[in-house]
């Protein structure tokens, strides 16, 4: 949008050249401090929650609730760093707000935490994860015999944790905690 | 918005609902977001499996738009699955441009998925030593989670003198649909199964995993479900009795024993981590192949001889199961079966090349036994409490606890709010009559269910009633009720036929156990023919297209018929074996 300004300014007599650099400048500079501020308010929990949508209980469960999100919240992650939203997705949700269809904005697909999200920071790779879970021996659920399963299968964000594991069979006697 | 069509545009229904604000987030994505840096500018390495790019509940509509007919919505209550078990979709709505397509493989037969249905396909398709077979799962093992198999005759049947006649099971398949069925794939299975279930043993055989099939008397089904006996089951020397013991854990180690058997022919090409996300039609008709993708991106895969579909239900993909399934089938409900990949896959590429897909909405496999996080532990110790009176809202008993599982699913489904707020009822006279380890397991686990109100217990069953939130008056009637059939040894309200095995609800301690339907598997699919050809919707066979196993369909309406002895499982292996033998020959 800067750049759409400036092209227009350019074309004007040289007169008022001198003065263009520092109206834009201006202008640019109030740009970036709006848009550092909105950064700054954006990786906020609080934005998810005001701005767009109502996020259900998914906020205040990030500060005290059954799922994993409230931990991340002690660990200093926020929403976004977590649901990494790409620029395309937020546009199409934005698209979903504009078009009226609130029913059908689909966050938890949009923001959806990959496994790849979650060995970022645990591990780096399925393999590394399993390896500091080692301990656990014969069932180490992250070594298990049917192979790589959703990180959130069992660690749910924003809900109650699932024992996955013992619903068919002994585990060890692990329980999910948090 | 060319180049980020295939990301912003799911779906067409999306792309039209989206034209009129399309200029706004053009403008804004170029202009403001981008400056303010809204949003992460570096896109992450795209996850060759994702809940976010092909198929979502954002883009629910694909679910409808698929198919290639106009289509009516039929005004049923709007409500959310309780199902929370999401696997990764394969399926790319979008078209894939061509210029993202780095590569073409050549091969005779390209197996898309490969758990037990597609390991079949895979194996018989390469029986015969020369067809090239390519099979493509898109998760790192093939998943399997089964103990026996429903066959009709074949060699251990035989042994075991077990004679069931095809004709009589045929019947008793299409009676449990209500004879919503085509002809073909009953058929199909009353017909070859058996041979289906001897070659299978060959390929035991020819494994290193010591595997043998052997018949085994099912628990006859009582109530007026009465079947005759048709499963196979499944042992090995090399397993635990853990693995024989657990839900489904042999079949695991069969699909394992399976990928190991298809590794060492030198015509099969077994890759995991690898989707097929498309099919490919050419203008005359014929399934040409398919695209798939792989760590190096989209990849064209040429099939010469056929390409079979073995990709499972829908039972992981909670948007697809609310757009279609019975609301009361999926509202009140968990997942049951880790095994993730039953995204759709294989039916929306079916469809969308115009595939005929079983009229919905879909059957699905159901248990009760369920609870809202899951399926109730066995590690819990709470199941003696499961065999209890079956108790609505209201305190009142709904149904004969003796009905098979889809039955029992069905009518908690049909209380109050389809199915909220229904229990078990337990008492010390069953606890008491337990093991004193297991009744300490009991005890130690108890509290964490109460806890989050799944379960509740009391001294008396008025206060019981009060922590169910029923009328006292009237749980004590249905109790005193209960108990009085299982002395008169008729039960005068639903006919329940086992109350030898019931126990009464007495004693100085009672509990309530909420008690709902668990998802297991979608069992409808793509209609095929007595050769396991897909049909389209003239019933024309599309040229190079087979269809097996959870994929198929024309072989369940309504629901999964617990009832009978281990159909699914027996659709699976037989249909393998004879999509990938006619897959072969090209025929």
């Amino acid at each position: 949008m800067a750049e759409e300004q400036q092209a227009p300014k350019a074309t004007e007599p040289t007169k008022k050249r001198k003065k263009a650099p520092i109206v834009i400048g201006v202008i640019v500079a109030v740009i970036v401090v709006a848009g550092i501020g909105f950064w700054n308010w954006h990786e906020q929990p609080s934005f998810c929650g005001t701005v767009c949508h109502t996020m259900s209980d998914h906020v205040t469960n990030y500060e005290e609730g059954p799922g994993v999100a409230h931990l991340h919240q002690a660990a200093n992650v926020s929403c976004l760093d977590c649901h990494q939203a790409t620029l395309d997705v937020q546009l199409a949700e934005v698209r979903s707000q504009l078009a009226g269809d609130t029913d059908n904005l689909g966050l938890a697909d949009r923001y959806y935490v990959d496994n790849s999200v979650c060995l970022d920071c645990h591990g780096g790779s399925y393999e590394e994860l399993a390896k500091s879970t080692e301990d656990l021996g014969a069932y180490n659920p992250h070594a298990n015999p049917h192979g790589e399963m959703n990180c959130n299968e069992c660690h749910k964000g924003h809900a109650e944790q699932q024992d996955t594991c013992s619903q068919c069979h002994e585990n060890g006697g692990q329980r999910m905690l948090a | 918005m060319s180049e980020d069509q295939s990301r912003l545009e799911p779906t067409r229904r999306g792309f039209l609902k989206a034209a009129g604000v399309a200029a706004l987030s053009a403008a804004a994505a170029t202009g403001a977001f981008g400056l303010t840096g809204c949003g992460k500018a570096e896109a992450k390495e795209e996850a060759l499996v994702a809940n976010n790019a092909g198929v979502g509940k954002f883009s629910e509509s694909v679910y409808t738009d698929v198919f290639p007919f106009e289509t009516r919505g039929i005004p049923v209550l709007k409500k959310e699955t309780g199902v929370l078990r999401r696997g990764n979709v394969a399926y790319v709505a979008n078209d894939i441009p061509e210029s993202e397509i780095k590569r073409t493989e050549e091969t005779d037969v390209l197996v898309c998925g490969v758990g037990l249905t597609g390991s079949c396909a895979a194996l018989s398709a390469s029986d015969d030593g020369t067809t090239r077979v390519l099979a493509l799962e898109k998760m790192d093992v093939g998943r399997g989670m089964f103990e026996g198999m429903g066959v009709v005759g074949g060699t251990k049947m035989t042994e075991a003198g077990n004679i069931v006649d095809p004709a009589e099971m045929m019947d008793r398949m299409r009676a449990a649909a209500d004879y919503r069925l085509p002809i073909d794939p009953i058929k199909l299975w009353a017909d070859r199964s058996g041979e289906a279930a001897d070659w299978m043993q060959e390929k035991f055989d020819e494994g290193d995993g010591q595997i043998e099939t052997y018949y085994k008397t099912g628990n006859p089904t009582a109530h007026h479900f009465d079947v005759p006996q048709t499963e196979i089951s499944f042992r090995s020397p090399q397993w635990s009795e853990k693995t024989t013991k657990n839900a489904g854990g042999g079949g695991m180690m069969i699909v394992k024993d399976f990928a190991n058997t298809l590794n060492k022919r030198s015509n099969v090409d077994l890759r995991f981590n690898t989707p097929v996300c498309k099919l490919e039609r050419n203008a005359d008709g014929r399934v040409t192949g398919a695209i798939a993708k792989d760590a190096d991106g989209y990849f064209r895969v040429n099939a010469a001889k056929g390409v079979i579909l073995a990709m499972g239900g829908f039972e992981s993909n909670p948007a697809m199961l609310e757009a279609w399934c019975r609301t009361e089938d999926i509202e009140h409900c968990s997942s049951w079966a880790p095994n993730s990949g039953g995204t759709g896959d294989g039916e929306l590429m079916g469809i969308e090349i115009g595939a005929q897909m079983d009229p919905l909405p879909a059957a699905i496999m159901n248990f009760d036994f369920g609870y809202p996080e899951g399926f109730y532990p066995a590690s819990s110790g709470l199941r003696p409490l499961l065999g209890g009176p079956m108790i609505n809202q209201d305190g009142v008993r709904y149904a004969a606890e003796d009905l098979p599982f889809q039955a029992r699913s069905n009518a908690t489904n049909a209380q109050w709010h389809r199915g909220e707020k229904c229990w078990r009822l337990g008492s010390s006279t069953q606890v008491n009559a337990l093991a004193p380890e297991a009744q300490q397991l009991l005890k130690d686990n108890l509290p964490a269910y109460v806890e989050k109100g799944y379960a509740v217990e009391a001294d008396t069953l008025a206060e019981l009633a009060d922590k169910m939130g029923c009328d006292a008056s009237t749980l004590e009637a249905t109790v005193a009720r209960f108990n009085g059939f299982i002395d008169s040894g008729h039960d005068d309200d639903f006919y329940r036929q086992n109350l030898a095995k019931a126990t009464k609800i007495e004693g100085d301690h009672f509990y309530a156990l909420r008690n709902q339907s668990c998802i297991l598997a979608t069992v409808s699919g793509l209609v095929v023919d007595y050769y396991c050809h897909v049909l389209d919707y003239d019933n024309k066979p599309i040229e190079g297209l087979y269809a097996a196993g959870g994929n198929s369909g024309g072989f369940f309406a309504g629901e999964y018929p617990r009832h009978v002895f281990g159909p699914s499982v027996g659709r699976c292996v037989t249909f393998g074996y004879v999509s990938g033998q006619h897959a072969a020959k090209g025929e």
